[in-house]
């Protein structure tokens, strides 16, 4: 049972670790704010993925040892101006011109533009993707005068091109609706941050914050929440110029958005499953399942 | 109840283990190549070749052992010099031209770019950096750029074959010696196609290929 955990694991961060190699490939022939445009998306997306998948249930007793221990695999979802970026023209090429170009979700057909006596520029395509899942292992664990802690945490070797993977989250959850006599839902308040390096190509930092409610009905529980989650990712690589290799990094700053969520989850003894959609400047949906004790 | 469990939970992810695919994917590369001329003309006038092999430019380039190339854009010529303090004309203009060599006996000269002026009354010694040169000629440029895309498609063969890239220097006012280095940038932007495994949980598109693209 644990080889499969560990397995499951694996293979979800190896999914998208496969195209990791091809954003480098990718991202390394952009610079400056053409870089920037080709890969906020990306930023945009992990972010929100990131900070979504957190709460499942409103519910924390005042007090009681309990550990709930989940998968969960947050799905951002690639809207269509999500595709598109306003690229210019670089170098000495004549005259210069900003076209519409595919972004690293966009297309795979690159743009191109003409300039005099027969030179032309061409841009780069994307990787053609609709949604960019990620998946990671949670863990709560509760409670104190109704607070309970939240933590997400991967650490493993890749191969040599991106040496190492991590993910470290901490939060913490506190109820509020203890507080109020005959609250028909639960209430909770909550904060969460968390980093993610994928070798010397990317760092990323979230924070979430918000209020969470739900309702138990039976082996169904429907939750919902309010919050704002932000997210900074940074990225660095090598310039693909035979002649001139330099060393690009920029910041891709998705900044606080509200963010609503709702969903539904089935518990069945221990056993949990949920799917929540997140709604936000990026949506997301969320799946996930583990169990509770 | 381990059985159950485990029953539950492969059923719960399976819709996530969309099998790999491999799909045509495009990519573009930037080739920079740049060609170095020294001059000492006591008349104000220099003409110098330099050689472009097929070997160094394809060894240069790196593509995938897959890889067909789509598209070829020669995107800008650039010039950057160095004057030597022996130097006496404060400018000069740059005429270059794509040679193409027919057989041992016969080359056939298109004209890339036409009377680049160019400043040398800056401090001896020194790059002074690159400029673009935009007198750029339609036939020589074409030519290159069919050259350079002859020798693409044929990418995996290194041998034979090479082009000259010539360049004619004027001293402003005539007949002023000219002494210094003369570097031809040109930059081409490079497309292709090859074949790469993708996630269907990417819901990427894109044609389905064979890892052997026939060229």
């Amino acid at each position: 049972m644990k080889n499969l955990g560990v397995f499951l694991i694996c293979s979800f961060i190896y999914l998208g670790i496969t195209q990791a190699q091809d954003l480098n490939h990718l991202a390394s022939t952009y610079e400056g704010d053409n870089g920037r445009g080709y890969m906020q998306p990306l930023g945009d997306c992990f972010g929100a993925a990131l900070n979504s998948g957190l709460n499942q249930t409103a519910g924390i007793s005042p007090s009681g040892l309990h550990l709930r221990i989940g998968l969960h695999m947050m799905t951002a979802l690639v809207a269509e101006d999500q595709k598109i970026f306003m690229a210019k023209t670089q170098g000495d090429f004549y005259p210069e011109q900003t076209v519409e170009a595919p972004t690293v979700f966009g297309s795979t057909e690159g743009a191109s533009a003409v300039g005099i006596a027969g030179t032309g520029y061409l841009f780069p395509g994307g990787l053609d993707v609709q949604r960019l899942p990620i998946a990671v292992p949670q863990v709560i664990l509760g409670s104190l005068f109704g607070t309970e802690v939240l933590f997400r945490f991967i650490q493993m070797d890749l191969d040599e091109n991106f040496k190492e993977l991590s993910l470290t989250g901490y939060g913490v959850r506190h109820s509020i609706s203890q507080y109020f006599d005959h609250c028909p839902v639960d209430i909770t308040a909550s904060i969460f941050m968390q980093k993610f390096n994928v070798g010397d190509i990317v760092q990323a930092d979230a924070l979430y914050y918000g209020l969470q409610a739900s309702r138990r009905f039976g082996i169904v529980t429907l939750y919902g929440g309010l919050g704002a989650g932000s997210s900074n990712t940074t990225i660095e690589y090598e310039l693909d110029s035979e002649t001139n290799p330099q060393s690009i990094s920029f910041d891709l700053d998705s900044g606080a958005a509200l963010r609503i969520n709702a969903g539904l989850q089935f518990k069945f003894g221990p056993l949990f499953i949920h799917a929540d959609y997140n709604l936000g400047p990026q949506n997301v949906l969320a799946l996930g399942c583990g169990f509770a004790y | 109840m381990r059985k159950y469990l485990f029953f539950v939970l492969i059923l719960t992810l399976m819709p996530l283990f969309l099998h790999c695919s491999k799909v045509l994917k495009t990519e573009t590369k930037t080739y920079d190549e740049t060609f170095r001329y020294t001059l000492d003309a006591a008349d104000g006038i220099a003409v110098r070749v330099a050689t472009l092999s097929k070997a160094e430019f394809l060894s240069r380039l790196r593509l995938p052992d897959n890889a067909r190339i789509t598209r070829v854009e020669i995107q800008s010529l650039s010039a950057n010099v160095k004057v030597n303090p022996a130097n006496r004309a404060p400018k000069a203009l740059a005429t270059g031209y794509f040679v193409e060599l027919m057989d041992s006996e016969h080359e056939y000269e298109h004209k890339m770019f036409e009377k680049k002026e160019i400043s040398l009354s800056s401090t001896s010694g020194v790059w002074v950096g690159w400029v673009p040169i935009n007198t750029l000629v339609g036939e020589g440029i074409g030519m290159l750029k069919a050259k350079l895309a002859k020798w693409l498609a044929e990418y995996q063969d290194y041998t034979g074959e090479a082009a000259e890239i010539m360049v004619v220097l004027q001293s402003l006012p005539n007949n002023t010696r000219l002494v210094m280095d003369f570097d031809l940038k040109i930059q081409a932007s490079i497309q292709f196609e090859y074949c790469a495994t993708t996630s269907k949980l990417l819901g990427t598109g894109g044609l389905e290929c064979e890892d052997n693209i026939v060229q």
